[in-house]
């Protein structure tokens, strides 16, 4: 299984590169890179966060939509889906692919905000957290791609998605929703990968809040994964 | 001969669909032929074809491959098999090259590309993108794929549709050598042409069910005109004249056409295997 999951991730990337979607990626890097430069040594210790979590809780979503359209509509993921690789090992690369991209954001980013501003981020803790929350939106992703019949679709999709939980998390992160209604927010995976990211740059949060974050990532993903994407995303691939 | 495949009693019906789409099929697949499933669109045959190369689960009924259960199976299963779709399924953005390797390096058992790739006419081509690519270099390469891993069975969808006669020539020649090196070859076409040439059993198949299965001469045989056509001059023109095949040796106004008359042309009575179709359905079209 992961000598076929390596040689699919190799060649993933590469597509990656060749459809131009790395290259979007890392363009993007750099302009939220620009922003950080112009920005004091506090301010890059609080974007940081924010453009990751956008990154991981957006950007990853249509990333992901974009590439699997593509190739559905080439016939290419048909064709390997009758080659000598399992459903599960195509679904953990295209995972990997999309998580690539969203870590190559996180470590631009944290490099530009510590080299040029000596911002203090802790970047092992920022990865890590990023890695989390972006699988955990890229299976959201998967639902989503599995369930719109074609790319516009799913971007209403993906709108409906975003203005129920992921504005709500950037209205909270800036201040517009008021400290006292957090809880409500503990339903929004995009708000549990926003809390988790900021503890990368000093944010404090209880244990207990910490241990339910990662937990509610996970069963996100796994859930997600077990009951639906697994069991429905061959269907998508083969019908029409 | 060992049976490639034997299907009793299939029965399915799509996840958000409200009656089977197969309805209670059976058939055998002996190793080393050419078995070809016809029908109208909708009839059937592509949904066999999925289910068989296991795209689709969930059927009702038996499914053996080599005398295995066909639903235990993993993916090995696709070492010994190779699918040729009708509609293109390559990177469009790679080249047929990169394309070629990206399926190859998948395989245990790795066939010789470059020769695969000369023999279809695609060599010279090799390094362009998919994308770039004619409808027939396209379905070339489909073909390509199906036969990377040197598959002992090879599912071929409408495999000569797009091309033309010389290159569907040379598709057809590479399964007639598949199939004379023993490889088995499940067919789905419309094209009657191909169906004769290639096929050695033949199945119909209309709404969900398999309506008549044998040899595309015994069912000529069976479903035939069994009639005699002479064409003669009779000095104003040319007449034709038809007599009933059965006993036309002891037909006296025959042999005294062919003795008295300058003949022109003689053929035998043979219906097409569309025709014979329409027969046997009531449906006016094979897709």
């Amino acid at each position: 299984m992961l000598s076929n999951v390596l040689k699919l991730f190799k060649e993933d990337v590469k597509r990656l590169a060749k459809y131009n979607i790395l290259q979007i990626s890392v363009v993007l890097a750099f302009v939220y890179a620009v922003i950080i430069y112009f920005t004091s040594a506090a301010e890059a210790a609080q974007i940081v966060p924010l453009l990751v979590f956008v990154d991981v809780t957006m950007m990853s979503i249509i990333m992901l939509g974009a590439s699997l359209f593509f190739e559905k509509q080439e016939g290419s993921l048909k064709s390997v889906m009758v080659s000598p690789v399992s459903l599960l090992e195509v679904i953990i690369v295209k995972v990997m692919s999309a998580v690539l991209l969203s870590l190559i954001t996180g470590a631009i980013l944290s490099a530009v905000a510590i080299l040029v501003h000596g911002a203090s981020i802790n970047i092992a803790i920022l990865l890590l957290y990023a890695t989390l929350g972006a699988t955990a939106h890229i299976m959201i992703g998967f639902a989503l791609v599995i369930i719109s019949k074609d790319f516009n679709t799913l971007l209403v999709n993906y709108i409906f998605y975003v203005f129920i939980f992921t504005l709500p998390a950037l209205f909270f992160a800036i201040g517009l929703i008021p400290e006292s209604l957090n809880y409500l927010l503990y339903i929004s995976p995009s708000y549990m990968t926003q809390m988790l990211i900021n503890t990368s740059t000093g944010s404090v949060i209880t244990i207990w809040e910490k241990i339910l974050g990662i937990a509610y990532l996970i069963s996100v993903t796994v859930v997600l994964f077990k009951t639906f994407v697994y069991r429905r995303f061959k269907e998508y691939i083969i019908r029409g | 001969m060992a049976t490639a495949f034997k299907v009793e009693d299939l029965y399915f019906k799509y996840p958000k669909g409200t009656e089977d789409v197969i309805k209670g099929i059976s058939l055998e697949v002996k190793e080393g032929e050419i078995f070809g499933l016809l029908g109208p669109s909708g009839a059937g045959k592509s949904t066999t074809q999925r289910i068989l190369i296991k795209l689709l689960e969930g059927y009702r009924g038996k499914i053996e491959y080599f005398g295995g259960d066909l639903s235990v199976l993993k993916k090995d299963y696709y070492e010994e098999i190779g699918v040729g779709f009708e509609m293109p399924v390559h990177f469009s953005k790679l080249t047929a090259m990169e394309n070629v390797n990206f399926f190859l390096n998948l395989y245990k058992n790795q066939a010789d590309a470059e020769e695969l790739l000369k023999r279809v006419g695609l060599f010279e081509d090799k390094d362009k993108m998919v994308g770039e690519f004619s409808k027939g270099m396209k379905v070339r390469l489909n073909f390509v794929r199906s036969m990377l891993n040197n598959p002992k069975v090879l599912f071929l969808d409408e495999i000569t549709n797009g091309l033309d006669p010389k290159n569907a020539r040379i598709i057809k020649d590479l399964i007639m050598e598949f199939k004379n090196r023993g490889g088995t070859v499940f067919l789905t076409t419309h094209l009657m042409k191909d169906v004769e040439e290639l096929c050695d059993r033949v199945a119909f198949m209309d709404e969900g069910v398999i309506v008549e299965t044998d040899t595309p001469r015994n069912l000529k045989l069976k479903y035939g005109k069994k009639e005699v056509a002479v064409e003669y001059t009779n000095g104003k023109g040319i007449k034709k004249e038809v007599f009933e095949m059965k006993k036309v040796g002891e037909n006296k106004k025959f042999i005294d056409l062919l003795k008295t008359k300058d003949i022109e042309t003689i053929h035998s009575g043979e219906t097409e295997l569309d025709e014979i179709f329409i027969k046997i359905t009531g449906v006016d079209h094979v897709e």
